[in-house]
């Protein structure tokens, strides 16, 4: 059996008073792995680690079966990684051409042609190969962090830690973004954090939803979605049982909780699952509080 | 005061950054220092330094003064040519070095293989093709311009030729490790500043013209001294090194010496 390309365990970082992660453990093997949570659930962080600019303060981190707590092998992933963050700096003066090259660069691609070639392509498939001669300042946000995907993906690096790569674009760049990550995860591994429920249901087999730095849950995303199963139902009004409801377009209200007997249930997406999970734990911690 | 204090705790976050352990490529470096050099070349604070060397010039040797009025005052004409290459110089790679911390990409730079250092020595490599070759090609093409012109020929020779791009060099050097320390654009205007209003300009000048009695060798290892400082705290700055600091040290004291001692007894 092959080692997960990402092992996470018992993984604990704190700053300051605040607990980022508290004994975070998984698994994301090749494929894609999407990463659900509210906001402050941990996310970025672990992502941070997965990139290797952020080590953890108890437990483990493997990469490729690598420690990147070890200064060569930390050097062994850096050169199979590749790294969006959710804010992508930019050094705004250069053109989309010269950003991406540079990176290309500090990723050791020394040799001119073939590294302008890499760049070349980079931009083409993520579709800013028309305005890769604008500098980066003039660029929409959407365009900016199409750049952002490009130079992560120079070199066709074996993981792919994206944090929020989808934030800002509009739908037809969305689905251009799924079809670019599809095409790329096969026998790579892409970690994907994201508020997009629609993203993970349509691009990753597995899903791991996060909240106050642990994992809530870890499986595919039909698991997940069957969290709601029987959970979900059209009322006309709020129904007092329901944790989460809001008015559909049709009028009806969908109440995701527990259904009261003969309440009208319909087939639950992953996002009920994940907002019954989610806000489960919520609710929970209100109702301790 | 918020700014700072945000500027602090990015620093701090971003040298938290677990480091990658190779040295840096001498590809990667050229290939950084061509897009370094071009950068720089090509910046509006070089091009205005530029405009002010040729302004210079053509008052010097236009129609604007007599070959006489030139003569007596080469320094003053050797300053006012260089003073807008060196400012701009000092102001360019202050920006570079600035760069990563106001663009805020230290934390996707911090996930790459190349080390820290790779920029760094980039820029420098940068400031050799750009700044101080250019200084190269134009103090060769004055030499050769006016090596027969019986007045202001003696007055050029390689002392002064080698002092123009050596003098380049430093204060790009000097532009850069403050940009790496002083997270602030002011940091290279003050520099400046300080040098001018301090009398520093003066005490040791950077340049300093053929006919003068100065112990030529040890203004040389100032200027080298001068450039090894700056250079050796700039890539302290990407790794806190003993070694490092010991070097910037070291080439200090050498620089303070041989500052001390170039200068005939009485001054210039």
């Amino acid at each position: 059996m092959s080692v997960p390309a990402v092992e996470i365990i018992d993984v604990h970082k704190r700053f300051g008073r605040t607990t980022a992660l508290a004994g975070l453990s998984f698994d994301a093997p090749a494929g894609i792995t999407g990463l659900l949570g509210p906001n402050g659930a941990g996310k970025t962080t672990l992502l941070r680690m997965a990139a290797t600019v952020l080590a953890p303060d108890i437990g483990q981190i493997r990469l490729l079966g690598w420690d990147p707590s070890l200064s060569d092998e930390r050097l062994a992933i850096r050169r199979r990684l590749g790294y969006m963050p959710q804010e992508p700096g930019f050094h705004r003066s250069f053109t989309a051409f010269e950003f991406v090259d540079y990176i290309a660069i500090l990723k050791e691609m020394t040799d001119r042609r073939t590294r302008h070639d890499e760049v070349r392509r980079v931009l083409t498939l993520v579709g800013v190969d028309g305005v890769m001669d604008r500098k980066i300042k003039a660029l929409s946000g959407g365009m900016r962090r199409r750049v952002a995907l490009a130079q992560a993906l120079l070199g066709d690096p074996d993981i792919l830690v994206l944090d929020e790569p989808t934030a800002g674009l509009d739908p037809e760049q969305r689905l251009r973004f799924r079809e670019i990550v599809s095409e790329r995860a096969g026998d790579r591994t892409v970690l994907l954090s994201t508020h997009q429920t629609e993203d993970v249901a349509a691009l990753c087999p597995r899903v791991v939803v996060m909240l106050d730095g642990s994992a809530l849950f870890e499986g595919t995303p039909k698991e997940l979605t069957d969290v709601a199963a029987g959970r979900v139902w059209l009322a006309p009004e709020r129904s007092p049982s329901a944790r989460l409801s809001w008015r559909n377009p049709e009028g009806a209200h969908r109440n995701i909780g527990d259904a009261p007997s003969g309440a009208d249930l319909v087939a639950p997406t992953l996002e009920d699952g994940y907002l019954l999970l989610v806000g489960q734990r919520a609710f929970t911690e209100e109702e301790v509080a | 005061m918020a700014t700072s204090l945000r500027a602090a705790f990015e620093d701090a976050r971003a040298s938290g950054i677990p480091q990658a352990s190779a040295r840096p490529s001498v590809a990667g470096v050229w290939a950084l220092g061509r897009i370094e050099a071009r950068r720089m070349l090509l910046h509006p604070s070089f091009l205005i330094g530029m405009a002010f060397a040729i302004f210079v010039m053509r008052g010097a040797f236009g129609s604007g003064g007599t070959q006489m009025d030139l003569v007596e005052n080469v320094a003053w004409v050797l300053g006012g040519i260089l003073v807008g290459v060196l400012v701009g110089t000092v102001l360019t790679t202050n920006i570079a070095a600035m760069r990563p911390r106001r663009d805020q990409t230290q934390e996707l730079f911090g996930a790459l293989p190349a080390p820290p250092e790779t920029r760094t020595v980039g820029v420098f490599a940068g400031l050799l093709l750009g700044p101080v070759t250019l200084s190269i090609v134009l103090t060769a093409c004055a030499w050769w311009a006016f090596r027969s012109n019986e007045d202001i020929g003696p007055h050029i020779d390689l002392f002064l030729a080698v002092q123009i791009p050596l003098t380049v060099a430093a204060l790009g050097a000097i532009g850069f490790a403050i940009g790496r320390w002083v997270p602030s654009l002011l940091g290279g205007p003050v520099v400046i500043a300080a040098h001018i209003m301090t009398g520093i300009f003066w005490a040791v000048p950077w340049v300093l013209p053929t006919s003068t009695d100065v112990d030529r060798p040890r203004h040389m290892v100032y200027l080298v001294a001068a450039i090894t400082t700056w250079v050796a705290l700039a890539l302290a700055r990407d790794r806190r090194t003993a070694p490092r600091f010991l070097i910037a040290a070291i080439a200090f004291a050498v620089g303070v010496v041989a500052a001390s001692q170039q200068l005939p007894p009485g001054g210039l």
